[in-house]
């Protein structure tokens, strides 16, 4: 029997045209604004004493978790400076991975980052970063079938 | 077939915000539903089952439990094919990968007991589609033909959503029924109405969302006035766009007011002068081939009636027209105003307007 012959539908272009997502104005006005999307405490991380680094926690939008290979770019502008790739590690059920490897078959597609979990995102920086308040904007673009962005800015005490 | 054919359920979907803050946990939203009068429930497993994609042993005797105790059923599984994982778009699931994919969800609705699972198809959005880029899309009719002999077998049917801006009417879901014919797996899917597609108005908070923007309220609620006029079905509903759209312009419309009446400002729903809404005539004509139906709403006023929809004129046509099974209600105002609307309280005041309309059915005889 021949294939059923598919039909062609007219696009409405529903993700077509993204941006980058390589500077934080990416991700303004694109998706819905939450401020509960980023945990209002962070961390410095330490080693032996020494800040290694620090931890901001956030939250997947919508309505369901995704498998991490969905995360398109996940990015943090803090007191007004981009946040580097290379910088950030997720740390997430037990395993430590830099989030340049997410999306290049490094994971199972079955390692999910459930609806109801924050994320923890490690930020590499030697000497952490100043206890105090800080401005901190995040902003998240997924492949999933909605091409889903969102966005958050909102002032995170690091402790 | 009557009203009595009918029954209520609801959507984890329409609990999102309290589910995702922590307010409602599985317990608490299966609590919700059988509080509102609801029979019935349909699970998001991304959302809900911590284990997915896998149902464990220890979700399945939680579940199972839940629905014995509070009272009410499995009726929908969630589906989803997404085939984008990596960075290099021109790696993505092959239909054989989303073929198994979907073979998986199948299977866990059927140890959920689920009758259904909705599946993420082509032909959801009618002749449109989200994007047609090829790593874009996700059941198309040839994966759901190979599907279709394992649903039946499971006893699982696969309810193809006819979503705004696709109308039942359309055509764009026919290379899926094509797949039903060639394989005669009767059982195994069939087309499901989304309420979106009946849509006759705009909600609160797309009207606010207008006001924010620079459009004027007046005008706003004219122009809604004269879309729930043309679309009521009451012999009265005659309504001339050309004297509207002078009558918006004589008070003080500008671009913006004239682009939600004449299009495409108001999204899915086009524009109030070419609002896209299948007929209720049409819908009875449908409703004894659906399998399954969301009830999808943004807002229920506060006394329990829609603008968005004429709910009795639709519950009428779904009873005249044969409709038998689950209506699950689908609330998705929240995604508009986030975390300031109460999901409970207005899926609550829509089961009640819902059960007043199958009531009145019930009296006339249908």
């Amino acid at each position: 029997m021949e294939p059923i012959k598919l039909l062609k539908r007219e696009s409405i272009g529903m993700g077509a045209n993204q941006p980058a997502f390589d500077k934080i104005e990416d991700f303004i006005g694109r998706g819905l604004y939450n401020p509960l999307l980023l945990r209002s405490y962070g961390r410095n991380i330490y080693e032996k004493g020494k800040a290694v680094g620090y931890l901001l926690e956030v939250r997947i939008p919508g309505y369901r978790g995704l498998p991490i290979n969905q995360i398109q770019e996940l990015a943090f502008e803090v007191d007004g400076e981009w946040i580097p790739d290379e910088w950030k590690y997720i740390w997430y059920k037990d395993k430590d991975f830099p989030l340049s490897q997410v999306g290049t078959g490094h994971f199972d597609n079955e390692f999910m980052w459930n609806y109801l979990d924050y994320l923890p995102i490690f930020i590499k920086i030697p000497g952490g970063i100043p206890q105090g308040v800080h401005r901190v904007k995040y902003g998240l673009a997924l492949r999933d079938h909605y091409s889903t962005t969102c966005y958050c800015d909102k002032e995170v005490t690091i402790v | 077939m009557s009203s009595k054919d009918i029954r209520l359920g609801a959507s984890t979907y329409s609990y999102q915000e309290a589910i995702w803050r922590g307010d409602l946990d599985l317990e608490g939203v299966m609590t919700a539903i059988k509080g509102c009068g609801g029979e019935g429930i349909e699970i998001f497993g991304e959302e809900l089952i911590p284990s997915f994609p896998y149902i464990s042993k220890e979700f399945l005797y939680k579940w199972q439990y839940l629905l014995d105790n509070i009272g009410i059923e499995p009726v929908c599984y969630e589906h989803f094919a997404d085939r984008r994982y990596w960075k290099d778009s021109k790696r993505y699931l092959t239909d054989d990968e989303v073929f198994e994919v979907s073979l998986q969800y199948l299977r866990s609705a059927k140890k959920l007991g689920c009758p259904f699972i909705k599946l993420s198809h082509d032909g959801h959005n009618g002749r449109w589609i989200m994007n047609d880029e090829e790593d874009h899309k996700i059941v198309n009719a040839r994966i759901f033909e190979r599907l279709l002999p394992f649903a039946e077998e499971l006893g699982v049917k696969m309810a193809l959503e006819v979503h705004a801006p696709g109308l039942l009417e359309d055509g764009g879901n026919d290379d899926f029924l094509e797949a039903i014919e060639r394989t005669r797996c009767y059982e195994g899917g069939g087309l499901m109405l989304d309420f979106s597609g009946v849509y006759r108005d705009i909600c609160p908070q797309q009207e606010d969302a207008f006001v924010k923007r620079g459009a004027k309220r007046e005008i706003i609620r004219y122009m809604r006035e004269m879309s729930r006029k043309a679309h009521t079905y009451d012999g009265n509903n005659q309504v001339d766009w050309d004297e509207v759209e002078a009558r918006v312009k004589e008070m003080g419309g500008g671009a913006l007011e004239l682009a939600m009446l004449n299009g495409p400002a108001l999204g899915m729903q086009l524009s109030f002068r070419n609002m896209l809404i299948t007929p209720m005539e049409t819908v009875k004509e449908y409703a004894s081939r659906l399998v399954y139906c969301h009830a999808k709403m943004h807002w229920i006023n506060e006394d329990c009636t829609s603008d968005e929809i004429d709910y009795p004129r639709l519950f009428r046509a779904l009873c005249e027209g044969g409709f038998k099974g689950w209506i699950c209600t689908e609330f998705e105002g929240q995604r508009l105003v986030p975390h300031t609307l109460n999901e409970v309280e207005l899926v609550r005041r829509q089961h009640k307007l819902m059960r007043q309309c199958l009531a009145d059915c019930a009296a006339e005889g249908l």
